[in-house]
């Protein structure tokens, strides 16, 4: 570790007293800030690998660089594009989600600077609202691309021109909602709904075949930044607390269905032309899949942003999955669980209390080393900048690998497994549940704050598995603290909360 | 722990002193070369202010230059906002600012054209030009392009809705960005330059075919000049579109190219006039 002295001090007198100095506590995860491009705004809005290790990055104002390592330098490889805020490699190609289209990029003539911006598919509509961000690609198993349609937002209106048809669904018409004044905005802007999809498929995922042809895969999301698959080949899809989001959500997506935020239901096929807005809660609760997880707000994550596969040189984080968050200077790891049939499972602080992490951590990628790479954004909200790496943490770190819940006689089980042996006669983690309202407004308190009492618990002979016996409640958060619990080897646990989302109860 | 109590400390702060002469320009050097120089160049605006013209500002001035590192304000709407350098520690920054001022002594900020000081940004700095935007009058999935030749002042809208034309302006500094570009996408860029043409629809039609279709964008490919060609589907035929500069600089030339049995029809009006039609090629001189 070298420590940067702002003063010259001369050298005989300094050795006695830095043996005086208390020691710093190594982080444990190594976090090192990489350098901006030069004269090039530093917001990434896309991040992947190349096969020979430099980071490719997509930018803010539509730039592709890429980023070296070993010197330390950037070169531009494309630019032009309209808010790209996803990349893939595909082949030799990349494949961008830009607000327009998801584009294929390619150097044909091999100077090393793209020369062929293809529109793979550009089927869906654009109102020239700024909220309307498109999100991805995700390349799926089926190997079909996988993208996320933001909604529009009702802080401000639409443009004169629109791509797409236009929905007469809302009380709104397309004149009223057209370059309004800010005054008479101000004034009608309630009717319009909090966010708004009046022309298609925003507010869905959309499943793009290579050869373009383009499916509305799932409805009901609101502003689904980032998309990525487990290891299950399940699709997994981030949305930020908001209208109809109590808290930041992590869904698992299916074909065919709805995931809450109403707006989106007007596209669905078998629509019956109602405002969704004038449809009562209860049917629009029944419409919807629930999340697999949820995130507090304020506490976890405020705006979650790409989720990710962790790989194996990530020792006891193999095979679980890394979500990102714009607000929070820390990531969240989400450890999945399935009951009942129904993929629901725990989220974690991750990666927490490091100094050099910062907030605004958009989009991730692992290298062949395992290293992660993260690039950070801002545009109008809360984050950052640039460019991090993170090394791969010692394999012996002390953390929970997964939480199950399970059956005993009349109540519940939380089974946590651990990656290292816990330290003798553990206390059984403080828990507590509360749920978050599904509504228009825009967030949720949490409701029904209540403390579970632990009726008893067993750790396993060789120390790693925890199991708590209690009575857990559907459809509620579950926290446990884990915060005190240690390891025989005297480490203290990285991530010490744990936020089960409880949609289904073993039956 | 105070210092009373702690004698060696008490000597280790006597023996500290602030840099003084060569250390401290070679320290202002080397902080400003990790924290600065992405943003900050000699002697021209780029992301930030040129190092002349922060010399200039803060030359008298240490604890403003020292304040702004640490808590940037926000002077100039149209510029990136500047990170706070609180991380580099105030004995840096001061060994920054003296650099600053050795760094640029005699020396003057290159001469940059009026009003195209702050709009200054790489990818939309040279022509030819090609950069998708939120622009005026066409849909929101539109490109703009600036192409060199003439008097290098000749821009065209293209939409990728209509895969058409919609209007040419004249602006050598091609537009201002920043407007689209400063926050979160709630604006339109500013042309800052005169609409010279405005097209209702193409100059040809699609002969040879019953099939009458919405136009569907294919995409563009450059030349090895950076030029574009738009690619799309209408009516049946497949389009290849590049639009040039005249040689004699006061036109521009359309090329219309099918890649389909169809032919194209030229429609041609007082601005447009068919310069040639080969088998598979329309050219169409734009005079405004």
């Amino acid at each position: 570790m070298v420590i940067h002295l702002p003063y010259s001090i001369r050298m005989k007198t300094l050795l006695p007293f830095l043996a005086l100095l208390p020691l710093q506590a190594e982080p444990l995860f190594e976090i090192t800030k990489h350098p901006n491009p030069v004269a090039i705004d530093p917001q990434i809005g896309g991040l992947t690998i190349l096969p020979d290790g430099r980071v490719a990055a997509a930018f803010h104002r539509g730039e592709i660089l890429f980023y070296d390592p070993s010197s330390s330098s950037w070169t531009e490889f494309a630019r032009g594009l309209h808010e790209p805020l996803g990349l893939i490699l595909d082949g030799d190609d990349f494949l961008v989600m830009q607000r327009p289209e998801l584009t294929r990029i390619s150097d044909t003539d091999g100077d090393g600077l793209a020369d062929s911006y293809l529109t793979v598919s550009a089927d869906f509509g654009m109102t020239g609202n700024y909220h309307e961000f498109s999100f991805g690609p995700a390349k799926g198993p089926d190997g079909s691309y996988y993208v996320g349609l933001n909604v529009a937002s009702n802080g401000a209106g639409i443009r004169e021109e629109i791509r797409g048809q236009w929905s007469e669904i809302g009380d709104l018409n397309q004149e009223q909602m057209t370059n309004p004044s800010k005054e008479q905005w101000t004034k009608i802007k309630g009717s319009a709904g909090r966010m708004y999809s009046r022309v298609p498929y925003r507010g869905w995922i959309l499943k793009i075949s290579p050869d373009g042809t383009t499916t509305p895969f799932a409805s009901g999301f609101r502003s689904p930044d980032g998309l990525g698959f487990d290891a299950g080949g399940k699709l997994l899809v981030t949305d930020n607390q908001g209208d109809w989001r109590g808290t930041s959500p992590l869904y698992t997506v299916e074909e065919g269905k709805h995931y809450g935020h109403p707006a989106a239901l007007v596209w669905r096929q078998d629509w019956d032309g109602r405002d969704p807005l004038k449809v009562p809660v209860e049917e629009l609760d029944a419409l919807r899949t629930p999340a697999s997880g949820l995130m507090p707000q304020g506490e976890l994550a405020n705006s979650p942003s790409q989720p990710l596969l962790i790989p194996d040189s990530w020792g006891p984080y193999a095979g679980q999955i890394l979500i990102g968050d714009m607000n929070q200077k820390q990531l969240v790891r989400y450890l999945a669980d399935e009951v009942n049939g129904f993929h629901q499972g725990a989220t974690l602080p991750f990666i927490a209390n490091h100094p050099k992490l910062g907030n605004g951590n958009h989009r991730f990628a692992f290298d062949q080393d395992g290293t992660l790479w993260v690039g950070k954004t801002h545009l109008s909200w809360a984050g950052a900048e640039g460019l991090l790496s993170i090394k791969a943490p010692p394999a012996d770190i002390f953390t929970v690998t997964s939480c199950k819940l399970g059956k005993e006689g009349d109540h519940q089980t939380f089974t946590l497994t651990f990656s290292q042996a816990l330290a003798d006669d553990p206390e059984s983690p403080a828990i507590k549940r509360w749920r978050y309202h599904y509504h228009a407004k825009y967030g949720s308190d949490k409701v029904d704050t209540t403390n579970v009492p632990v009726r008893g618990h067993h750790l396993s002979p060789d120390g790693k598995t925890l199991t708590l016996t209690l009575d857990v409640a559907k459809g509620y958060l579950h926290e446990l603290d884990l915060t005190g619990l240690r390891s025989k080897t005297d480490q203290e646990i990285e991530g010490s909360r744990l936020y089960y989302q409880a949609v289904e109860v073993p039956e | 722990m105070s210092l009373k109590s702690y004698p060696p400390l008490f000597a280790l702060a006597l023996f500290c002193q602030p840099l003084t002469g060569e250390d401290l320009l070679s320290t202002g050097q080397e902080q400003f070369q990790t924290h600065c120089s992405a943003c900050h160049q000699p002697d021209q605006m780029l992301v930030g202010p040129s190092m002349i013209e922060i010399a200039g500002l803060y030359r008298e001035d240490l604890p403003g230059f020292l304040k702004w590192c640490n808590e940037p304000g926000k002077k100039r709407p149209n510029a990136v906002e500047m990170p706070a350098m609180s991380h580099v520690g105030d004995e840096n920054l001061k060994a920054v600012h003296a650099y600053l001022l050795k760094a640029t002594e005699g020396k003057k900020e290159k001469a940059v054209p009026k009003g195209k000081k702050y709009d200054f940004y790489p990818s939309i700095a040279t022509r030819p030009i090609v950069q998708r935007f939120f622009m005026p009058d066409s849909s929101p999935a539109s490109i703009a392009v600036a192409l060199p030749g003439g008097n290098d002042d000749l821009n065209f809208c293209y939409d990728t809705a209509q895969c058409r034309l919609r209007y040419v302006w004249k602006n050598p500094d091609f537009l201002v960005g920043w407007y689209y570009w400063q926050s979160n996408g709630n604006a339109k860029v500013n042309l800052k330059g005169e609409v010279i043409y405005r097209e209702e629809e193409p100059p040809f039609t699609v002969s040879g075919t019953e099939q009458e279709s919405e136009p569907k964008f294919l995409g563009y490919t450059l030349d090895s000049s950076g030029i574009p060609t738009f690619r799309y589907q209408w009516n049946g035929a497949t389009i290849a579109e590049r639009i040039v500069v005249s040689p004699d600089g006061d036109s521009l030339e359309r090329h219309f190219k099918t890649e389909s049995a169809n032919k194209l029809e030229p429609a041609p009006n007082d601005q447009n006039t068919v310069q040639s039609t080969q088998a598979d090629e329309l050219v169409i001189d734009l005079k405004w």
